[in-house]
């Protein structure tokens, strides 16, 4: 993969409880073509165009049959994804690598006020011996939560604290649906959803889409954008039948990391990594990400919470916006703005290097990882 | 002899509650009306119909609304002879019509012909038969508010 490929095109529409104004082809359409106005690049001469998006949560079966057009695809060589929308972040950019095209297209999103989110989750279960369960994603994440508790003796207050900094971080950000700050006592005092969580430690489910366009090197300095370079990539996938103590250190995110950096020459990411962009679909999965990623070693996440050198979740994550399907996609999406100095408010000052997490599947059974940098 | 295989029955039923948009509703809305409105693009003049926010040939938004006329052609049909699970009883015939002014056909049921015998049926359409609009009495707001019916030439 010799050729240099970059982000050079962003856009997000929400992300809000419900967005009813527009239906869920103009919502791709006004995400599209807004990535593509970013980037200054004209429709027609975009070659490739990739979508992660999942039929259940779009309520329509094999769902880029409607929803291709909108992100662009009419009689370009479109390819839908159903894993994630960061997959088909993964998928564009080998693409390009590969030299298939020289610019492409990824969207993603969802609309969760229009389908029944929980009961889309327990749809993903086998039929034959867990679908029984009363099991969606927070409940699946819950299970995790309790065994990294205990396993790690984890202090009540680590996860608030995480809360308190992602939902502070969250009123910088224009996108975020919550925008209010939130103390420590409030999310101690908020109700049990699913032990050990309570409902501020369990994310919103948001209306939103997110789109990159991506161009390789040549294409990319043509087209005089802020470049945000894909450095490193890596993705994995774990078992479906994992064990517990597989839930609390994900093997997926460590390959996915160690593949991500060692393609980046990323060697100590605490020192070299500015800012994370991680899935935190609870307070627990953010600190379990500071280790998989690297951050800190196992059981060291509590006392990673607010470290001066990484700055976690600067848009607030997944806590304060979660159009779900496309919730990979957005934090390689933050990230691209922070290494390209366009994050506005929640900008951190003097980020050259960012690292971006998606997990899919239920207690986060895949794992991607995106090094990102900026112009030197 | 081998044991017998085991099946487990599953059933799926999903609610959704897909919102329209405003161009979707604003459609809809007529329909309550009797009178189909169409979108047409800025950029390659085509009047869309049903109507789009944006039109995915030329990627740009949509914005004027053109009222439709009821008379058209039918460009493609089948009349369905066999049960299907899930679908309304047979027969039944499916139809493709694109009305005067506009620039898309669209899809809906045909109806007012004789199905008795269904290759008879299938026979008396043509591609290319003028067509036209019929309303319910009291519609609601929905694609089920009309369908096509042979018209007279």
């Amino acid at each position: 993969m010799s050729d240099r490929v970059a982000v050079v095109g962003v856009s997000q529409v929400g992300y809000a409880s419900a967005i009813t104004d527009r239906n869920l082809e103009e919502l791709i359409f006004e995400a599209a073509s807004g990535a593509l106005a970013d980037a200054r690049l004209a429709w027609r001469e975009l070659d490739a165009v990739v979508i992660g998006a999942s039929d259940l949560v779009d309520g329509r079966v094999i769902s880029s049959m409607v929803t291709a057009g909108p992100a662009g695809g009419y009689m370009k060589d479109l390819l839908a994804v159903a894993s994630s929308a960061e997959h088909a972040f993964v998928l564009a950019y080998l693409r390009l690598a590969a030299g298939v095209g020289d610019t492409a297209l990824v969207a993603g999103w969802s609309k969760c006020s229009e389908a029944p989110i929980p009961q889309v989750e327990q749809l993903s279960l086998d039929p034959f011996y867990r679908r029984h369960v009363g099991m969606d994603g927070l409940v699946a994440a819950a299970l995790q939560a309790a065994a990294y508790r205990d396993r790690y003796r984890v202090p009540e207050d680590a996860a608030a604290r995480v809360v308190v900094k992602n939902r502070a971080n969250g009123t910088r950000n224009p996108h975020a649906e919550r925008r209010q700050r939130v103390t420590a006592d409030d999310v101690l005092a908020s109700p049990l959803v699913a032990w050990p969580l309570k409902a501020l430690e369990t994310p919103p489910l948001s209306d939103g889409a997110c789109a990159l366009v991506l161009a390789r090197s040549e294409r990319a300095g043509a087209l005089r954008r802020p470049a945000a370079w894909v450095r490193g990539l890596g993705w994995a996938s774990d078992t479906y039948w994992r064990e517990p103590e597989d839930l609390v250190n994900s093997r997926a995110l460590a390959a996915a990391a160690e593949r991500a950096y060692r393609m980046a020459g990323v060697q100590a990411p605490r020192r070299e990594i500015g800012v994370a962009e991680v899935y935190d679909v609870t307070p627990y999965h953010e600190l379990m990400a500071y280790e998989g990623l690297g951050f800190c070693g196992p059981g060291e996440g509590a006392r990673f919470v607010g470290d001066g050198q990484v700055s976690v979740n600067p848009s607030g994550g997944l806590l304060c916006a979660n159009p779900f399907f496309a919730s990979g996609l957005v934090r390689v999406a933050e990230a691209v703005l922070q290494v390209t100095g366009r994050a506005g408010g929640r900008q951190v000052e003097g980020v050259r290097r960012a690292v971006a997490h998606g997990a899919s599947g239920l207690a986060g059974q895949a794992h991607t990882v995106v090094v990102l940098e900026g112009e030197a | 002899m081998s044991e017998p295989v085991i099946e487990i029955e599953q059933r799926w039923d999903i609610h959704y509650r897909h919102a329209a948009g405003e161009t979707g509703s604003h459609f809809f809305r007529a329909l309550r009306d009797k009178r189909l409105l169409g979108r047409r693009c800025p950029a390659c003049r085509r009047l869309l119909l049903p109507p789009r926010g944006f039109c995915d040939r030329c990627f740009v938004p949509t914005g004027e609304w053109v009222e439709v006329e009821s008379e058209g052609v039918l460009e493609a049909f089948t009349v369905v002879a066999q049960k299907f699970t899930g679908l309304p009883d047979p027969p039944y015939v499916v139809a493709y019509a694109r009305l005067r002014n506009a620039d898309t056909a669209m899809v809906n049921y045909l109806r007012g012909i004789d199905l008795g015998d269904v290759r008879a049926a299938a026979q008396s359409l043509a591609i290319g038969m003028p067509v036209r609009v019929v309303f319910r009495d009291r519609p609601e707001g929905r694609m089920t508010d009309f369908w096509f019916e042979p018209a007279q030439r």
